[in-house]
């Protein structure tokens, strides 16, 4: 789900505006809450690092944004929710996936975490 | 005076532009507003207007529950004001934007239906404000 402040991010993004900062970092957790529009972090951050960010086709060409990256898992750690930011700590959270279910990966492996984004359309315009 | 609305298409190349504008610091940003005479229904293919007669720099603001004539956008968007200063008599039928001063790439285009078309003399402006709203999709 994208959050409030993500949309608000994203509106700066698009039009070039002052505040607005790319979103570049992807982290993990192990809060089960739902996702609301109003969260503005993981609800229990384990691991953030920058993403490697492609686009990828699913309805349009190249419609989705993928966030991805390779974690290492220092200690056992249940992953149950993914999270996209613009800074390497705190920052502005674009938005917060709950996994339909956690993952467990054991000390010294390698968790692949990944976020998407599919843009689709929507607008309004007009002139006098 | 009075507010006609229309509603257009964010086309193909649209959605890789606004995707780039999320992460990549070096991506072209879709703050041009340009108009033509075309008529063409919009596809999401589409590329460029049908026919652009002028394209300039517009205003971009980010608002909340934006007002835009009789209606309220609700939530956040991104308003892209442009204005056209007209010097010979025409029919505007088609808006675009773009994220480069020419060619580049578009994001939107919309055709006015015939309704809600004006005719313009030289000497007159043309306001034209493009609403992006980015919303939670389903």
């Amino acid at each position: 789900m994208l959050t409030s402040v993500g949309i608000s991010e994203t509106c700066k993004l698009l039009g070039d505006l002052s505040g607005g900062l790319e979103f570049a970092y992807i982290a993990y957790g192990t809060g089960t809450k739902s996702e609301a529009s109003g969260d503005t972090t993981l609800e229990s951050e384990v691991d953030r690092g920058l993403a490697t960010v492609e686009l990828e086709s699913t309805l349009a060409p190249r419609d989705t944004v993928v966030w991805y990256r390779y974690f290492v898992v220092e200690d056992d750690v249940n992953i149950a929710e993914v999270g996209v930011f613009n800074a390497s700590s705190g920052g502005d959270m674009l938005g917060r996936k709950k996994l339909a279910s956690t993952v467990f990966v054991g000390k010294g492996s390698v968790a692949y975490v990944e976020f998407k984004a599919m843009i689709s359309d929507g607008g309004y315009s007009g002139g006098s | 005076m009075a507010l006609i609305q229309w509603t257009g298409q964010i086309v193909n190349d649209g959605f890789v532009i606004a995707g780039q504008c999320l992460y990549d610091v070096n991506a072209s940003h879709p703050l041009y507003v340009a108009y033509g005479t075309g008529t063409t229904a919009v596809s999401a293919g589409d590329t460029a207007l049908e026919n652009e007669v002028d394209r300039v720099l517009a205003t971009a603001t980010e608002e909340t529950d934006y007002v835009a004539g009789y209606a309220i956008i609700y939530g956040q968007s991104l308003v892209l004001k442009a204005s056209f200063d007209i010097t010979s008599s025409i029919t505007p039928t088609e808006v675009g934007v773009f994220d480069a001063s020419s060619g580049g790439n578009m994001l939107y285009r919309a055709v006015i239906s015939s309704g809600d078309r004006r005719n313009l003399s030289n000497g007159d402006v043309w306001k034209v404000e493009v609403i992006i709203k980015v919303e939670q999709g389903t």
